[in-house]
């Protein structure tokens, strides 16, 4: 199994000085799932922005054994997707065909090409039926799956996803954690949403304070009360109920 | 005001149309070598900004509300340039999408509330600063005055083309605008202050 | 919101926009070529216009709503009646408006924005405007949105009659509201360099000029011709 994701030592400071990440290590393989929490400020966010490049602190991020550089970004940005937390910030062009079709023309297919990868991407998303509509006829769980489109029709290995069931009405809830099961790429989740995280990864890993504070099997970690209290958070009642009636 | 097609007589339409496609051709030019990439999806942004903000009302006397034009805070926020870009391309979309003014009415309207509205108020106020030495009055004064010398040009468009005589229509519409035009001299005060004090790195004008 | 801009579909919405708009175009262009005292022209405009309209299937309700910024207009054409202006001069404006505005909500109600956006750049107006013009159009409901949460909230913690004082805390929102705007804005820029963009704007054209296009064009425009032509007196 290829390694997906190396971080080497990762530090990064904001313009104004304050440290968001002091000194992060982390090995993903091809096809895990592994969720990244932790309090806010953790630093969950800004650790994701290095893994396609658009963030760059000192140390090294690796991506399938490359190590990401000012001269290969796109080809990093086509092997990882970045699924942002708003959908209103990833669709910005008038036409959901057009906001598909973005990724695939910038990675240099013809208009033919990648009009047949945004729809086979909206096909996976089970969008297809809204490809002339604008974004803002779309519902909120709509946009979350075109959104989530314009990045597999770039055809990534690893998917990153921030926040992916914010604001999300529990049915299209539990429709987009069932679609993202159903794809199989490498993915890294950050989230407060811990159910989710446990339906979806099976690796967790815990952030606090710009460190790795716990990285382990999902079950364990997540139903550790102490290890969650210490780092603000909770178990996530699905497993607070198996604790209770054992 | 927005100047709907039909109204404006055949050579104020075409002057108009001219002296706007000159003047934003210049702009085009001059703004694609003075932006940074990250600044293009802004521009746009803000655009749609704009139109928000002209959709606040504030009271003025009795039932009526003003609403903002936002050309001298816009010049602000991105420089006179961009800004002549921005409120141009709010003009063209409430144009095409809305039918608030016409289509060959652009370049009236661009002249007026871009161009006058926005540009030469910018560089007003960079004058007034210098000469008053105080910031805040510079503003107020620029943008009531965006608002009255836009209404002017507008209404000397109307009068030149034979509608409306002179007399009445010039000093009717100052007068109007002169007192939105104190909203407009507020609201640009108290937002430009806001942006200044929380986020200074945004402003470029 | 849509409703509002798309009223109706007929077969004038699968044509090019670039057809629609020169149409547009040759039609506002006759108009203004049309002189006073040439009755009959003004009639047949006026009737194809009707034809135009009703080809596109557009709901006369809309169409009404659609013509209100063109009321004060016709008041300032009746101020100058008033005051001693001739009635043909009022006739013939405002004539010449209901016809032109007319002619521009029949375009926007037969070619969505992103179609007419698509047929700007094929005419090669320049990248930086239509760019513009695209995100302007995608986020305006978005910004809509939030100016009105704003207002309400603002609003709700002010029960008191508004007066012009108020303008200042407008201008506060207004601030707050530009902020917001501009986070928006880098991280739509973060989205767009996550989807491989390297500063040249690419995007796809689904619209293609046929036989139709050019026979409806050319057919028009040649009516229009005739009947600014003839009709000369």
């Amino acid at each position: 199994m290829q390694e997906a994701i190396r971080v080497e030592d990762l530090h990064y400071r904001y313009p104004d000085g304050t440290w968001a990440l002091k000194g992060i290590s982390l090995k993903i393989a091809e096809g895990e799932s592994v969720a990244i929490v932790g309090p806010n400020g953790a630093g969950k966010t800004t650790l994701l922005l290095h893994l396609n490049g658009i963030l760059s602190g000192e140390g090294k991020v690796f991506v399938f054994g490359e190590e990401v550089t000012k001269r290969n970004l796109l080809k990093v940005r086509q092997l990882v997707g970045f699924v942002f937390q708003d959908p209103d910030d990833q669709l910005f062009m008038p036409t959901v065909l057009e906001d598909v079709a973005f990724g695939p023309l910038n990675l240099g297919f013809s208009q033919d090409e990648a009009i047949k990868r945004a729809i086979d991407a909206l096909d996976k998303v089970g969008m297809t039926h809204a490809l002339n509509r604008s974004p803002h006829q779309l519902s909120f769980g709509e946009r979350k799956r075109v959104a989530i489109a314009t990045v597999l029709a770039m055809q990534p290995k690893v998917l990153v996803l921030d926040e992916p069931t914010a604001n999300l009405d529990p049915r299209s809830r539990r429709q987009l954690i069932s679609l993202l099961n159903q794809l199989s790429v490498t993915k890294v989740v950050a989230t407060h949403d811990l159910d989710a995280a446990l339906r979806l990864c099976e690796r967790v890993v815990v952030m606090d304070g710009g460190q790795v504070v716990a990285d382990g099997d999902a079950q364990s970690i997540l139903s550790d009360a102490n290890l969650m209290e210490a780092h603000g958070l909770e178990v996530p009642p699905s497993l607070a109920a198996l604790q209770t009636h054992p | 005001m927005h100047i709907p097609d039909g109204f404006l007589s055949n050579p104020v339409m075409v002057t108009t149309n001219a002296g706007a496609l000159v003047t934003l051709g210049a702009a085009v030019k001059k703004a694609k070598g003075e932006l940074e990439e990250r600044q293009i999806p802004l521009m746009g942004v803000t655009a749609a900004f704009i139109f928000a903000a002209q959709m606040l009302n504030f009271p003025i006397i009795g039932g009526t509300s003003g609403h903002v034009l936002g050309g001298l805070l816009a010049a602000l926020l991105l420089g006179p340039n961009a800004a002549v870009l921005v409120m141009s391309v709010v003009l063209i979309v409430q144009a095409l999408l809305f039918n608030d003014g016409g289509i060959f009415a652009l370049g009236a309207n661009i002249i007026n509330m871009a161009i006058i509205g926005s540009w030469c108020c910018y560089w007003l106020y960079r004058w007034l600063a210098k000469l008053c030495r105080n910031e805040t009055i510079a503003v107020a004064i620029s943008a009531w005055l965006s608002v009255v010398l836009s209404a002017v040009a507008c209404a000397l468009e109307l009068t030149i083309s034979g509608v409306v005589p002179l007399l009445v229509v010039v000093p009717t519409m100052a007068a109007i605008h002169a007192i939105i035009g104190i909203g407009e001299a507020l609201v640009t005060v108290a937002a430009f202050a806001f942006v200044k004090r929380t986020k200074p790195e945004l402003v470029r004008g | 919101m849509i409703d509002w801009f798309q009223p109706s579909q007929s077969w004038l919405t699968r044509l090019d926009s670039r057809t629609k708009l020169l149409m547009f175009l040759a039609y506002v262009l006759a108009v203004l070529s049309t002189k006073p005292q040439m009755q009959t022209a003004w009639m047949t405009l006026s009737g194809l216009l009707v034809v135009m309209i009703f080809a596109a299937r557009i709901p006369l309700r809309w169409l009404l709503t659609r013509f209100t910024p063109v009321l004060p207009f016709i008041g300032l054409g009746a101020i100058g009646l008033l005051l001693g202006g001739s009635k043909e001069t009022f006739a013939q404006v405002t004539v010449k408006m209901v016809l032109c505005v007319g002619a521009a909500i029949w375009l926007s109600a037969t070619t969505p924005f992103a179609q007419l956006l698509d047929g700007l750049r094929k005419l090669k107006v320049p990248t930086l405007l239509t760019v513009m013009l695209s995100f302007m159009f995608r986020y305006l409901f978005v910004l809509i949105e939030e100016a009105a949460r704003m207002s309400r909230a603002y609003q709700s913690r002010c029960p008191r009659k508004q007066t012009l004082k108020d303008a200042t805390n407008i201008g506060r929102l207004t601030g707050a509201l530009m902020l917001r705007t501009y986070n928006r804005a880098e991280r739509i820029y973060l989205a767009m360099l996550s989807r491989g963009f390297d500063g040249e704007f690419r995007t796809i054209s689904l619209q293609r000029m046929n036989f139709a296009d050019i026979a409806l064009l050319c057919g028009f425009v040649g009516l229009l011709i005739f009947i600014v032509a003839a009709f000369r007196q």
